[in-house]
């Protein structure tokens, strides 16, 4: 209960002294406010000029009256008419393919008015790219617009209320991209970007603290020297969520458009494993400053720590670990089971890490470092 | 208040055999006094002084701080227990108030406190300044301040006036002297022997990690025929008058 009150008590203090930091503005949250919606914006401006690289393949076969090859090209694909449009986007000589089309029931197929809303022409579309598969349903929704648009109006209905055209299937290849599972990629980026500012929040302070004999003073109180480096962790770790938020704030306010590629609800669901995984990174630099005698030092043992800290996101990238083994388990984790276990890995690997952390600064290592201030 | 028996403390080093800092030291302190520790550095003043405080464990001896074991009960320890030392540092970017409270909070005192800290020490018209911006001399009456917010039954203080001006070393052994007042006992080192005559009741004089000389001062004048503490301290480390 003691150890509870005191951990919590320096937590807060810690955040209180994080933020401030000047350094917590410059390296976290600014990027995080301004900096990430700039990439974005980088991004999306990058894509609009290969926008002309966009290739799809139809059936050679396409419906008599269906303008199609015209739509496509109104939105800046080069079409590739084939027998078997399907094999050449398995071949990945396109970005994506029409592979079937049919006429629906529509305004064309009933002759009246009231089933108007159903579609005029179904398209199935094979593609796992997101920028061109809008461009190509931008054009299926397009096709045959002006006819269509004529019928209703002359059978007294209003154009805005119909849909001509729908793609009925979206078929998105679930192969890894680049051998990377693309969300283990992502949360292993965001792991090791997080992991290059742990440095600056805990290894550094942590150097700072020892050589200006606050820890010394720390030490000398009655609560728990483990209480003091689970404060910093943890302190971090919150900082870090709120820079992720902020990330994700940003990705869904400023880019709605993207926003179907990640969504709320499995934000949630990787929240703990990236909080525990954040943990085990920050436990890593807390032991950095625990053992290194200088800011030098610090400097130097933590490329050690950026090491084995990468090392465990790729092996969680690209091989098939352990669901328990820290970091690496949580970056892999597919099952709901999985990311529990990742869980449980990253925490316990904390508790132990921060556990000889304690000892050492308790019996082997200098609470206090040379060149204090007084 | 204070036991010290037998005790002994060695440094590893790297190569060779270890450092012995203090050995085979024994003393005791009575509740209210204020007891010196002297001795030129390397003497091993420090080294006793992180024992009682809990912060390195001895090699060998015992000691006890208010009736507790500093290697076994050493929560127990901290919690009768103030601590200062030269490199005795507070946590930047928090307000004196906030420093104050923390400490308060850390040793489990109602938010009241801190406010009564604050006036007993003169740092309530300093309350919200940042730590990074106070004077020496208002730094270290903090860190006296927040080692005694929970009015220890003894406190350390490992040379509490180095660096300090006249004035503010005036002042903090005021502060001293009222602690003592206040029925608390006081370790003390310093290397200014009139300001280990002005306030300690007794000195022991430490030289090469051993007690040379222990006792009130008048005792050891008379023992040594010195008509000042510094000449005691010169004729018992045997250095040139």
């Amino acid at each position: 209960m003691r150890w509870l009150r005191a951990t919590g008590l320096l937590t807060w203090t810690e955040a209180l002294r994080l933020s401030r930091t000047g350094q917590v503005f410059r390296y976290f949250l600014v990027p995080a406010l301004v900096g990430v919606p700039a990439l974005v914006l980088v991004a999306v401006l990058i894509s609009s000029f290969e926008m002309d690289k966009g290739r799809i393949a139809i059936p050679a076969e396409s419906p008599v009256g269906l303008p199609l090859v015209a739509a496509l090209e109104a939105e800046e694909l080069s079409v590739v008419v084939s027998d078997d449009p399907g094999a050449l986007w398995e071949r990945g000589e396109v970005d994506a393919a029409i592979v079937h089309i049919e006429a629906g029931d529509g305004i064309g197929g009933r002759g009246q008015l009231e089933l108007a809303t159903s579609e005029a022409w179904l398209f199935d579309l094979q593609s796992d790219d997101r920028a061109v598969s809008g461009r190509v349903e931008s054009a299926v929704e397009a096709v045959a617009e002006a006819e269509f648009d004529a019928i209703v109006s002359a059978s007294g209905g209003r154009p805005g209320d119909v849909r001509v055209a729908t793609i009925t299937q979206w078929d998105f290849k679930e192969e890894p991209f680049l051998g990377f599972d693309l969300p283990r990629a992502i949360r292993a980026y965001a792991l090791f970007t997080m992991g290059l500012i742990s440095m600056f929040f805990l290894t550094l302070p942590m150097v700072s603290d020892r050589r200006e004999g606050v820890t010394e003073t720390m030490r000398a109180l009655p609560s728990p020297i483990t209480a003091m480096l689970w404060s910093r962790t943890l302190a971090t770790t919150g900082l870090q969520l709120v820079g992720a938020a902020l990330f994700a704030a940003n990705f869904f306010l400023l880019m709605p458009l993207l926003a179907g590629t990640l969504r709320f609800p499995s934000l949630w669901v990787e929240l703990p494993g990236f909080a525990a995984a954040l943990l085990v990174t920050n436990t890593l630099f807390v032991a950095v400053g625990v053992v290194s005698g200088s800011a030098r030092a610090a400097n130097n043992i933590s490329s050690l720590a950026f090491v084995a800290q990468l090392g465990l996101l790729v092996f969680g990238a690209v091989g098939d670990p352990w669901p328990g083994v820290p970091l690496a388990g949580v970056v892999a984790a597919d099952t709901a089971a999985e990311r529990a276990l990742g869980v449980v890995g990253c925490v316990l690997f904390a508790v132990a890490n921060l556990t000889l952390c304690g000892w050492l600064l308790r019996t082997r290592v200098s609470l206090v470092l040379p060149g204090g201030a007084a | 208040m204070i036991v010290v028996e037998g005790l002994r403390r060695e440094w590893p080093v790297s190569r060779g055999p270890p450092v012995v800092a203090v050995d085979d030291v024994s003393f005791h302190v009575v509740k209210g006094e204020i007891f010196g520790l002297l001795g030129p550095n390397g003497a091993g003043k420090t080294t006793i002084m992180q024992v009682l405080a809990t912060l390195t464990p001895p090699t060998a001896g015992r000691a006890r701080v208010a009736g507790h074991d500093v290697v076994r009960q050493g929560d127990a320890v901290r919690r009768h227990l103030g601590y200062l030392s030269t490199t005795s540092g507070l946590p930047s970017r928090l307000t004196v108030r906030e420093c104050v409270v923390l400490f308060a909070r850390l040793h489990g005192l109602p938010a009241t406190v801190p406010g009564d800290t604050l006036a007993r020490f003169r740092l309530d018209s300093f309350a919200e300044r940042y730590v990074e911006a106070l004077s020496t001399g208002m730094r270290q009456r903090l860190r006296i301040a927040c080692a005694t917010v929970h009015r220890p039954p003894v406190v350390i203080l490992d040379e509490p006036t180095s660096g300090l001006d006249v004035i503010s070393a005036d002042e903090l052994l005021d502060e001293v002297l009222a602690l003592r007042a206040s029925g608390t006992t006081a370790i003390y080192s310093t290397h200014l022997m009139e300001e280990a005559e002005r306030i300690c009741d007794r000195v022991a004089i430490l030289h090469e990690g051993r007690i040379v000389a222990l006792g009130a001062i008048p005792e050891l004048k008379a023992r040594t025929g010195a008509t000042s503490l510094a000449e005691v301290f010169r004729r018992t480390i045997r250095l040139p008058p």
